[in-house]
């Protein structure tokens, strides 16, 4: 399964907040776009796995964070549409800050003295 | 918000089906689109698909972890292993069947015995804040006097109400005649303490406490109420004739209320200040006479050490103002039974019985345990491919404990059942005594979750050890086919399961063959007179409003009629009889005055023929003569014990005691053999006879002897009794073994628990040994095909089959027998006399077992030898 592509796991919790920035930078998306659009944006670095998105997905319909709706894709095919919801933006912008936070503590410690 | 989410998530099992459509299809278009930019990228058609199919992976298992997400999966996911459980169960009925009935029959077992239990010991008194009420033992006795009572209920600083009781027979007329009747005399504090609301009118109150006889009122028990007085709803206020005197009842108590002890179930209850009038002669104000049992309810906040420690002066000071209460100690004990005189003994007994059925539900799960065993190892295949094609290994272990846990739900809820139906025989069973004795041990909330969570105890420790397996296989060895035996060395769990099943059965066999051999030896224990051919019939004159004087008379002529009835050898009366429930005891002084410790003996009034009739033996001196009355010279019999024990050496024949201190003197006429008195476990105790003609006792028990059946004899008794007064109430008529069951009882009942134990635990191995023997034939089908193919006699293949086996028995065996020695003291508790070291119980469990390894191996034997080697190896 694909053994040969060099693919670097993403770090644990931050899929939920790059699927909310994906969601929020796009508009409605469906599942493949949303993990195209991460692949792309990280220059091929962060693989999104199929096993790890749609659980995901479905976890944040639980939280009120999306909403879902099947619609025509833009190839005639039928696909399911997340959009961000009031309270997935604001789940986005405090990911977003806590990740800034953690970014910023692990810069300052391994930053040459 | 957290409850939007349950609705939520209630919403989506209702959509479970429509999710994983959805899913699906989402999953498809996500594989379309990436085959659409693998095909973009230059790969052909089919080979884009492929790929785009392969990096999807498990799609399946993708979406169960997107549903797992809704947190519903385990529920599902156990729904889903249900269901395949149950079609693998319908698949091989007949191990369903053997698993589902041997753990039926150990938890059914558990049920019944955790019933009782629960009934005798753990079960509170249906009053309010039951765990406020304690009894108040007396030195390790229930029995306290009326006027220590008192004094005790008067200078105690702990309880909110002290109160007393006693068990007091009486008598009912009505336009029919008069019945029996039975019901507890107590103070008028008593409901007041209990806490409890009449039924029906009102309760006594401390007002019934004042005068003397001054009280006639009476409470009924619901039951009573309902049965004898048709549920009538304007009873309060009316008037009824208890022992010929007009009482008015005051209301009823409520459904469910027997009483303030568990096994007594009384019809009346009427105040303590009419005891002189109830008993005829009064107590009340006699120190010395310990007749009441005190119960009472501790002021709030008051703990169980502070009550003992203020009840310890209060005992110190009643020792010291009055020499009868010398050694006094006051104890507080659960109430219910006797106080702790009676519960230390059930919870001993129930508590051992429960121990064994314990045992019984373990050696179930061993077979249990190793059936499933079994099962996995012939399974191995079948789960190899499962994890081979990617199930996980936790996947896989949770399917095996949901099918083993469904086993044992089952197997619980038949268990339920059968425990269900024999409760209610046993609740609904009275005692065939004259005494209103009764067992509700009808199963509760308690029961059923005992039952609930041993059964789910059951089905994951039976689980566990195949799960394991499943866990820890590996599926490449497996998948190549049947593990050769490696020659049979390898251990497995099996191994272990055989003989740790064959001990607990060797230990509940054990326990069983001892139970039976106490209580044939407590058969034949000498109880002091022969029960045997002796027919009985008791009745108070008293309560029929006889005088002295005429109930005198009359109890002379019912001997006469008796003894003239057909058949009767010999007649005779006295005020009670050994081993019966009523048993009275006094003090006895030795008339010289260097000895001035009184002795404390039972003591009965008999008539003239006493002996003889009884079948107790005279060993020295003469019967009681017609001319022992009031005028002549005050005389007595005493046993063996009271003549050691009183008089000292030498010949007991002519020397003298006092009855009751400074009371008057015997002279002793004859010295009859020792019996037993109480129990028949007791040590032996001094005993001693006065004529009845010196004395008087309105409660008669009249003894009959005769070759003609006992009960015709009695039936013909009570007829005879009839016809001289048809208002006696009659208190029980039957054979003297009758009147003796209560002795009898515990031991009756441990024969038929431990019996029933052993004939379980002796079923489940016979089903282990053959289980085990038939599975290890089974696996070698071929390795026997080719030892017979090459020459092997009959005798070698059983013993290259059996060997094993039979060595694992014997372990078992041997372990169990030491385990059964070891536990002779639980044994104790249960059983009279119950000892292991008995070489006759020892060589009747290995005789047993022998024979129950062959009755099991005879089948897979059988088999072994009616292999023919070219078929099994064909069959490869």
């Amino acid at each position: 399964m694909g053994k040969d592509l060099p693919r670097t796991e993403i770090p644990p919790g931050t899929l939920y907040m790059l699927i909310l920035r994906s969601l929020a930078r796009l508009g409605p998306m469906h599942g493949y776009g949303i993990a195209q659009h991460i692949q792309q944006l990280s220059e091929d670095v962060l693989q999104v796995e199929e096993g790890s998105l749609y659980p995901a997905l479905q976890r944040m319909l639980i939280k009120g964070w999306v909403t879902a709706e099947w619609a025509q894709s833009e190839n005639n095919r039928r696909a399911r549409y997340y959009r961000l919801t009031a309270l997935g933006k604001k789940q986005l912008s405090l990911e977003l800050s806590e990740f800034d936070r953690v970014t910023r503590a692990i810069t300052n410690v391994i930053q040459p003295a | 918000m957290f409850l939007s989410e349950i609705w939520r998530r209630i919403g989506f099992l209702r959509r479970a089906r429509q999710f994983d459509a959805e899913m699906e299809e989402e999953l498809r278009f996500h594989a379309a689109m990436k085959a659409d930019a693998l095909r973009s990228a230059g790969a052909s058609g089919q080979e884009a698909h492929y790929a785009a199919m392969c990096r999807l992976g498990n799609r399946t298992e993708l979406t169960e972890r997107s549903r797992d997400m809704w947190g519903w999966g385990w529920l599902e996911g156990f729904a889903h292993d249900t269901r395949y459980a149950f079609r693998m169960l319908r698949r091989s009925p007949a191990f369903a069947l053997i698993a589902a009935v041997s753990l039926a029959l150990g938890i059914g077992a558990n049920t019944v015995v955790f019933s009782v239990l629960n009934a005798l010991v753990l079960k509170s008194l249906p009053i309010s804040d039951p765990a406020r009420v304690f009894f108040v033992n007396n030195s390790g006795g229930p029995s306290q006097s009326f006027p220590n009572y008192r004094d005790i209920r008067d200078r105690n600083g702990v309880f909110e109400s002290l109160f007393a009781y006693r068990i007091a027979m009486l008598s009912l007329d009505d336009d029919r005649g008069a019945h029996r009747f039975w019901g507890y005399l107590v103070t008028g504090n008593y409901f007041e303490s209990l806490g409890i609301q009449p039924a029906l009118g009102r309760f006594f109150t401390p007002a019934e406490d004042v005068h003397p006889n001054a009280s006639p009122y009476a409470v009924l028990s619901y039951a009573c109420w309902r049965n004898r007085f048709g549920g009538d709803p304007e009873i309060a206020r009316k008037e009824i004739r208890l022992n010929g005197r007009p009482y008015t009842v005051l209301g009823v108590a409520p459904r469910g209320f027997h009483g303030t002890e568990v096994f007594y179930w009384s019809d009346v209850w009427v105040p303590m200040t009419m005891q002189p009038q109830i008993e005829g002669h009064s107590w009340l104000d006699v120190r010395g006479t310990f007749n009441a049992w005190v119960a009472g309810r501790l002021r709030p906040g008051v703990t169980v050490a502070q009550a003992d420690a203020n009840l310890k002066i209060i005992a110190a000071q009643l020792a010291h103002e009055h020499p009868v209460n010398e050694g006094m100690r006051l104890t507080l004990g659960a109430p219910g039974l006797m106080g702790s005189a009676g519960r230390e003994p059930t919870r001993a007994f129930t508590g051992g019985v429960m121990l064994l059925a314990v045992l019984v539900l373990l050696a179930a799960c061993a077979n249990l345990a190793s059936l499933l065993a079994a099962r996995t190892a012939d399974r191995g295949r079948d789960l190899a491919i499962r994890l081979s094609i990617g199930a996980g290994g936790g996947r896989i272990m949770r399917q095996l404990l949901t099918e083993s846990i469904w086993v044992a739900l089952l197997g619980g809820a038949l268990g339920c059942a059968l425990a269900d139906v024999l409760l209610r025989l046993i609740s609904q069973w009275r005692a065939p005594l004259e005494f209103p004795v009764q067992f509700d041990v009808t199963p509760d909330w308690r029961v059923f979750l005992f039952a609930f969570a041993a059964a789910l105890a059951t089905g994951v420790l039976c689980g566990m050890g195949s799960a394991r397996r499943a866990w820890r296989a590996d599926p490449a060895s497996e998948l190549k086919g049947p593990v050769a035996p490696r020659a049979g060395r390898r251990w497995a769990a099996r191994d272990v399961l055989l003989p740790v099943q064959i001990a607990l059965c060797c230990v509940l066999v054990t326990a069983s063959l001892v139970a039976a051999r106490g209580l044939i030896r407590s058969l034949q224990t000498p109880l002091g007179f022969r029960p045997e051919g002796a027919a009985v019939i008791g009745y108070d004159v008293g309560l029929a409003g006889y005088s002295e004087e005429k109930g005198r008379i009359f109890e002379q002529r019912a001997r006469d009629v008796v003894a003239q009835l057909p058949g009767v050898e010999s007649a005779a009366y006295s005020s009670s009889v050994p081993l019966s429930i009523d048993q009275s005891t006094t003090t006895v002084y030795a008339e010289s005055v260097t000895d001035f410790l009184p002795i404390s003996a039972h003591y009965y009034f008999v008539s003239p023929g006493y002996f003889q009739t009884a079948g107790t033996r005279i060993l020295a001196g003469r019967e009681f003569r017609p001319d022992d009355r009031t005028e002549a010279p005050l005389v007595a019999i005493v046993n063996q014990t009271f003549a050691r024990r009183v008089l000292g050496a030498g010949d007991a024949i002519g020397r003298r005691f006092r009855r009751g201190p400074g009371g008057p003197l015997f002279q002793v006429v004859a010295v009859a053999e020792d019996g037993k008195y109480e129990s028949l476990t007791e040590v032996p105790k001094a005993a001693v006879f006065f004529p009845i003609l010196q004395d008087y006792s309105s409660t008669i028990v009249l003894v009959a002897r005769s070759h003609r059946g006992e009960t015709e004899i009695a039936n013909e008794m009570r007829e005879a009794i009839g016809r001289l007064d048809p208002h006696l109430a009659i208190f029980g008529t039957g054979s003297l073994h009758q009147m003796l069951g209560f002795v009898y009882l515990p031991m009756h009942a441990a024969v038929i628990a431990l019996g029933a134990f052993g004939v379980l635990a002796l079923m489940l191995s016979i089903t282990g040994i053959y289980g085990l023997a038939a599975y290890t034939v089974s696996r070698r089908v071929r390795e026997i095909g080719i030892r017979v193919a090459i020459g092997a006699r009959p005798m070698q293949v059983l013993r290259l089959i059996f060997a094993r086996t039979a060595w694992l028995v014997a372990a078992g065996a041997i372990a169990g027998l030491a385990l059964g020695l070891a536990g002779a003291d639980v044994l104790a508790s249960i059983v009279y006399q119950a000892t292991t070291r008995d070489p006759a119980v020892m060589l009747a469990v290995a005789l047993l077992m022998i024979s129950v390894g062959f009755t099991a191996a005879i089948g897979p034997a059988h088999r072994a030898l009616r292999i023919d080697p070219v078929e099994a190896l064909r069959e490869e």
